[in-house]
Parts: structure tokens; sequence; C-alpha cells
């Protein structure tokens, strides 16, 4: 669209082009809501800031199918590496919302924005959203930038889909809207898309332990020799300066199938390994995905629960815009959707992360070594207590809570 | 009291800084960052920033960057 022909109000603005903000305009859009979506940067998709897994389940439920156009690779599972390399391996339909595809994320955003667009959504590159307007307690629009120009835009309802930086809610100061994080509930990334490398092109392998303190090392393959090796460290581990891209390098450095490798994209970013937030809405407003940190605290993935919160927002928006109520009442109906489909599943395993967070190596090689020895049909809780009780009954009563 | 630098060389645009400061002092131009007068100097950017992009400097202009033992 041209900066031209954008209107002075709409009844929706999405800020932010990714998969979350994407998923929200679609659905505002095809409910017939006269819907702008705002991106800062000049290309959607890009750079990159992702491992690129996905599950193959979220695919369906949100709608989606399956395109070569996205689809680097196709896994039958997980492999978890402990820190003395004994592994066990999860089937794709039970290792979380990271494993089945291996995405092409540059192309799937764009895929995602181009659904958006198709289905009556304004869209808007390299415009940035630098101020929350306000009128009697409800958020009214946004200050715009585009090029060299500026323009206040109201709108009736603000979507907040800004990703990890959520700074929309944060500048909103809009009562019970918090998302701050602590040190212990984020994470710094960094990734090597390696080309030359010995990957299994049949696994998404994770290493945890001290290699990755309080996160983990991924090899995630996108073709035979390819593949996205990339790191997590919890912030609360780091102490000095680059420690992410130092770990990573160090990992890297031992590894003969992967250093090897000859590098031909760096990917950089932030993920939150948080509860979600509290309160996702307020008088005129919803955060919507990683703005919402909505991010699984143990797995890291999160694109798949940043679409399902956008497009719940669809017909809710609509019922409340058609009411001619946007207040925190009316809106809590978002909030209550996007919990019933996934906080159970986003508390159980931050305690989970909270767990593991300290747990030492030798734990990790306990843990892996006694699993790999039985044959795990799914991993649950109770499967994984029941198959450590036999051999570390004293790590049982450890992880017992987890319950 | 010290002042946060960028060295624009090493950022990569990522937007880790700005989601982790906890007065939201930190803006990201797409490319560009920005620190804010607000900033209360605890270092949480620049142990964030996965790739070292961020230092500080003290009163008599002396570069310093928390060290790493990795
Ligand atoms: C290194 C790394 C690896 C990851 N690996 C995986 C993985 O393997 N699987 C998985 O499922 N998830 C993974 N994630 C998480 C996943 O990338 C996110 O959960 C997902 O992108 C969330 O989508 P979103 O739409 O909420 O936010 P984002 O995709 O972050 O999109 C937010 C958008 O908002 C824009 N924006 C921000 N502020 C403004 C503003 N003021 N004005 C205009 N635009 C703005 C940004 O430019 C951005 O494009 C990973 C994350 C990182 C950092
Ligand atoms: S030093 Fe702390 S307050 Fe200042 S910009 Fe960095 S994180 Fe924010
Ligand atoms: S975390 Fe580092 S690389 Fe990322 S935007 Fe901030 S300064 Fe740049």
């Amino acid at each position: 669209m041209l900066w031209a022909k954008l209107e002075d109000e709409y009844d929706v603005i999405v800020v932010g082009a990714g998969p979350g903000g994407s998923w929200a305009a679609k659905h505002c859009a095809e409910e017939g809501l006269r819907t702008l979506m705002i991106e800062k940067r000049q290309e959607i998709g890009s750079p990159v800031r992702c491992g690129e897994g996905m599950a193959k389940v979220w695919l369906d439920e949100l709608g989606i199918k399956p395109n070569k156009e996205w689809i680097a690779n196709e896994v039958q599972g997980a492999r978890i590496y402990s820190p003395n390399m004994a592994h066990i391996e999860v089937n794709e339909k039970h290792a979380g919302n990271e494993c089945g595809y291996v995405l092409h994320r540059s192309f799937y955003d764009k895929a995602m924005a181009r659904e958006a667009a198709r289905s009556g959504a304004q869209v808007l590159v390299k415009c940035m959203a630098t101020a929350v307007l306000k009128e009697d307690d409800y958020v009214t629009g946004l200050k715009i930038h585009y090029m060299q120009q500026e323009k206040e835009v109201r709108a009736k309802v603000v979507v907040a889909a800004d990703g990890f930086e959520s700074q929309i809610a944060r500048w909103a100061k809009m009562p019970g809207l918090r998302t701050n994080l602590k040190s212990k509930d984020a994470n710094a990334c960094f990734q090597y898309n390696m080309i030359g490398v010995d990957c299994d092109v049949r696994y998404n392998d994770f290493f945890v332990g001290s290699v990755a303190p309080g996160g983990y090392v991924w090899v995630f393959p996108k073709g035979e020799d390819q593949a996205n090796v990339g790191i997590g460290v919890n912030l609360s581990k780091i102490t000095g300066a680059a420690e992410a891209k130092r770990y990573l390098d160090k990992w890297i450095a031992k590894m003969p199938e992967y250093r090897k490798g000859k590098i031909i994209e760096q990917v950089c970013g932030g993920i939150s390994c948080s509860q979600p937030v509290k309160k996702s809405h307020a008088n005129g407003l919803i955060l919507v995905g990683d703005a919402a940190r909505m991010i699984d605290p143990l797995t890291g993935g999160g694109i798949a629960n940043a679409q399902m919160s956008g497009m719940l927002a669809g017909p809710i928006l609509k019922e409340c815009i058609e009411k001619g109520d946007v207040s925190e009442q009316a809106l809590k109906a978002y909030d209550d959707a996007w919990r019933a489909e996934m906080e159970t599943q986003l508390l159980r395993n931050y305690i989970a992360k909270e767990k593991v967070l300290d747990l030492p190596d030798e734990t990790f090689d306990k843990i892996i070594s006694a699993l790999s020895e039985v044959q795990l049909e799914k991993i649950t809780t109770y499967t994984l207590l029941k198959a450590l009780e036999t051999k570390h009954p004293e790590l049982v009563a450890e992880l017992a809570d987890l319950l | 009291m010290v002042a946060m630098r960028l060295d624009k060389h090493v950022c990569m645009w990522c937007g880790a800084c700005v989601g982790v400061c906890p007065v939201n002092s930190i803006i990201l131009f797409e490319t560009r960052i920005e620190f804010q007068d607000h900033c209360t100097d605890c270092l949480i950017c620049e142990r964030m920033c996965p790739v070292g992009a961020i230092y500080h400097v003290d009163e008599n202009d002396g570069h310093i960057q928390l060290q790493s033992e990795i």
C-alpha cells in the first residue's frame, strides 16, 4: 500500500508482521474489519530470527497448508543429547512444538503476510510505530513513521504483535500490563546456517547441559549437508560480553561434524522463557505472540503460539468492535481464549524450565542415560519418573514436584 | 556514572537488548539502536547482546566491556 492511501482511522492496527501479526491481520480482515498491519523492517521475514523448527500438527490447527516454498526439510523426530553424549529419541508427534518441519522463515513469514494482504488487510513496510496514542484511559491509535513522514493513525483496537521487544505494551503504560522480563526468564540466542556439515536430515538434535547454560545447542537440518546450528543461553548465566556466540563457537570447535561447515548466514536474537503475561489486554489494546511472552519456556518454540493467538483475536475483535465495546472487560474474551488453548502447557513447561535451569551435567547424564535404556513411546512426566525410579530413585524425589 | 555505547559494526539489529531493558530505554529503528536518557546503567543489555555489540564508557571516556571467561 502507498502511504498516500493511508486512512486516518482503522478498526484494527496490527504492529509487527511476524507470524503472529500476519495471522491476526488475516483473521481480522476476514471478519470484515478494516485492518492495517505495519512492519518496521523493509522486508518481511528478514533478517531471520529463528531456528525454524515447527511442529506439523500446528499447521493443521492454524489452517495452513504445507507448502514446498517454505518447507526446507521434514524430520521424523528429535534427539536429545546429554553432556556425555548419551541420547534419547523422541518421535515427532511428542517432541513439542519445534519438531516436524524445518522452515525457511524468510519465505514463511512472507507467505503469511501475503495471506493477510489477500484477505483484505492493508500492509505497510518500513513503517514503525513510535508512540501509543491514548485518550480517556483508552489506547486509541499510534504515531507511525514511514520514510521521512509521520502521522497519527487511530484504531478501535491496537494489536501489539511486536515480538520480543514488546514495546507497544510498555509504551502504553496501561494498568496491569507488564511485559518486562527477569534475567532468568530470557535467553540470548545465536545461530549459524552452515553448509557442508554431517547432519542427519531425519532428526532435530538438541544438546543440553553446560555447553549452553540454562538453554541448549540445536542442530536443525535444512538439507543433506546444511543445518541451522544455534544456541540459547539463559541470561542469568551470562556474565560477560558476547557469551551466546562464544559458547556456540566453543561447542562447534569440539564437533568435527560441524566445525568443517561453512557459514552462509548468522542469526541473532532474544527469546523469553517466562510465564506468559499475566494480562494481555487493556482498553483498546491486545498483545499477540512473543509480545505477550507466549514462547514455550522449555523448548523456545513460539511461531505456532503467536499465530494461534492472532487467529483467536479475529472473531473476538470483530464482536467487540461491532458492539462498540473495546474495554478491558470486553477484550478479556481474547485473554481467556488463548489461555484456554495454551496456558496449561506453558505453565507446566515453565516449571520444567525452572528445574533444568540449575541441573548439573551429571544429573542430565543420569536422566538421559536412564531414559535411553527404555523404549519410550511417549515422554511424559510419568514415563520419565517411572524410567528413573529403578536406576536413580534419588532423582525421582527431586523431580517429583514437576508433576 | 557510565554511558552505554553501541559498536554498530557488530550489531545485528535483533532487538534482544531492547526486550530485556528493565526501563525500556533502548529503541531499535530497524537497523539502528538508540539508548535513551532514562538508562540506569544496569548493564543487562550488555550481557544479553548475543554478539557483544554493546559496551560502556566511564567518566574518563574509557571503553569498557564486561569480560567473558568463555
Ligand atoms: C534464535 C531464535 C531461534 C528460534 N527458534 C525457534 C524455533 O525453532 N521454532 C519456533 O517455533 N520458534 C523459534 N523462535 C521463536 C520465534 O521466532 C518467535 O516466537 C516468533 O517469531 C514469534 O512471532 P511474533 O509474530 O510474535 O513476533 P516476531 O516474529 O518477532 O515479529 C515481530 C515483528 O514486529 C516488528 N516490530 C517490532 N516493533 C515494531 C514497531 N514499533 N513498529 C513496527 N514494527 C515493529 C519486528 O520488526 C518484527 O518483524 C526462535 C527465536 C529466536 C530468536
Ligand atoms: S544499561 Fe540497563 S537500563 Fe541502560 S539501556 Fe542497558 S538494560 Fe537498559
Ligand atoms: S542485542 Fe546486540 S546485536 Fe541485538 S540489537 Fe541489541 S546491540 Fe544489536
